[in-house]
């Protein structure tokens, strides 16, 4: 299973699913008529690509053969469900970003990349997925402003979008001997379980610093009071901020408004003084190479989230193919 | 405190009345206990209110989660106005703990009574 879950959406291991397009169907019909709801539409992608049989084949597999069969599988998907590109093409569009074929076609690459980050952990040992890490990921000068924050006295969140190699932010910075707390949602028991038993791992193998999840959602938790405990204890705290959540704000996101934020500008406001904050993007280089990019956040009640819908806009300018909610319904404020 | 007061009485015979002086210091530690509770008391019922809680789920004994139904986020708004109102820091090992009103002000005063 998954050491360390992306809170955009946890695997589900199940029977592979594509539905082909029926020709007679016009094309500009099939986005409405095969739309399914956004958690519905990305747990197909999530089962068709995390299917049971290529979960049973990754221990041992190459991490570039599973890079190769990730872009297949995600290629095959999109070809039998055109109006995901069309989804992908919408969104685009309404941000003002390039939406021509060659575009949208990057963007569903670096989907199946992200799937390919979320399961090149479970094809290796700790021993080598450290290795793997440490030739491919600079988060040196990243990790060493965390630590800055924390020998001054201050719990740091670092928040980050659903952008990039999201999935490498925890073990990434846990090869830095930080304290990771990482906010997120488990859907199923069992990945709960794995989730901490991997952790557990890789702590006691002394290649990676303490990793504790905070599950959100959890019945009988508390996410919120678990994470102002994090940033108490001066953690590192990681959440993601690009999500609609009860809690989330109007903010402006290239010109347009969506609900974001996930609460993190009231947990900021209650650490107060006692907090550091950054943005955090795990950019993918061209040459399969990861940098992670780290804005340091003012953190006073006024403006947080702005600032970090501001960073996630500068970063999804600059990489648009990696922003990993262009291929999902966005939570625009106003639907038109 | 008990005080001893020896009164002369005619039969030369002193009585002893013994009493209790209420000294400022616990006069003043015993009207905290009940602001405190009557203060958190109202705080989570403005904020129960605001997510439809039925008043009559709002007890001093009554779980917050379980019984009013607060998430999290309201949890943490109870605990930043807490140390607000009350001045004072509540370690995080204590978090877990803040489950009703009765706990919450017991939590208060003894970090209260620590910081005094």
């Amino acid at each position: 299973m998954h050491p360390f879950l992306s809170p955009a959406a946890c695997p589900v291991a199940a029977r592979p699913e594509g539905r082909a397009v029926p020709p007679h169907v016009p094309r500009e019909q099939v986005a409405t008529v095969s739309a399914p709801p956004r958690t519905t539409r990305t747990m197909q992608l999530s089962r068709f690509l995390q299917s049971d049989d290529l979960l049973a084949s990754l221990k041992g597999m190459e991490p570039g053969r599973l890079r190769e069969t990730m872009l297949a599988r995600t290629r095959q998907w999109y070809d039998a469900h055109p109006g995901e590109h069309d989804l992908v093409r919408a969104n685009m569009q309404r941000f003002g970003l390039d939406s021509s074929e060659r575009a949208v076609d990057a963007v569903i690459e670096h989907v199946a990349l992200h799937y390919f980050e979320k399961l090149v952990p479970l094809c290796m040992g700790t021993g080598d997925f450290r290795e793997f890490l440490d030739a491919r990921v600079d988060a040196a000068d990243a990790a060493a402003a965390i630590a800055a924050a924390r020998k001054n006295g201050k719990g740091v969140l670092v928040a980050s979008g659903h952008f990039g190699a999201v999935e490498f932010v925890v073990p990434a910075l846990a090869t830095h001997n930080l304290p990771i707390a990482a906010a997120l949602r488990f859907k199923t028991e069992e990945f709960s379980r794995s989730a901490h038993a991997h952790a557990r791992a890789f702590a006691e193998s002394g290649l990676f610093s303490p990793i504790s999840f905070i599950e959100v959602g959890r019945p009988g938790t508390h996410a919120a009071l678990d994470m102002a405990a994090a940033l108490r204890r001066k953690d590192v705290l990681l959440s993601v901020f690009d999500e609609k959540t009860d809690y989330s704000v109007e903010v402006s996101l290239f010109g347009r408004k969506v609900w974001g934020g996930a609460g993190l500008d009231k947990l900021m406001a209650f650490a107060g003084a006692d907090a550091a904050a950054f943005a955090a993007f795990m950019i993918r280089d061209a040459g399969e190479g990861y940098r992670l990019s780290l804005s340091e956040l003012e953190t006073g009640p006024a403006g947080f989230v702005r600032q970090m819908y501001a960073h996630l806009e500068r970063v999804a300018r600059a990489h648009p193919e990696q922003w990993y909610f262009l291929h999902e319904d966005i939570p625009f404020v106003e639907q038109a | 405190m008990r005080r001893q007061l020896y009164v002369d009485c005619p039969e030369k015979r002193t009585l002893s009345i013994s009493f209790h002086v209420s000294s400022p210091a616990r006069r003043s530690r015993v009207m905290e206990t009940a602001e405190i509770r009557s203060t958190i008391k109202d705080l989570i019922t403005e904020i129960a209110e605001d997510m439809d809680t039925e008043a009559s789920a709002i007890t001093e004994d009554a779980h917050f989660t379980e019984d009013m139904g607060l998430d999290s986020m309201a949890l943490l708004e109870v605990l930043a106005t807490m140390e607000k109102k009350f001045s004072v820091s509540i370690p995080e090992s204590e978090f877990p703990n803040l489950t009703s009103i009765n706990k919450c002000a017991e939590t208060v005063e003894k970090y209260m009574a620590q910081s005094n």
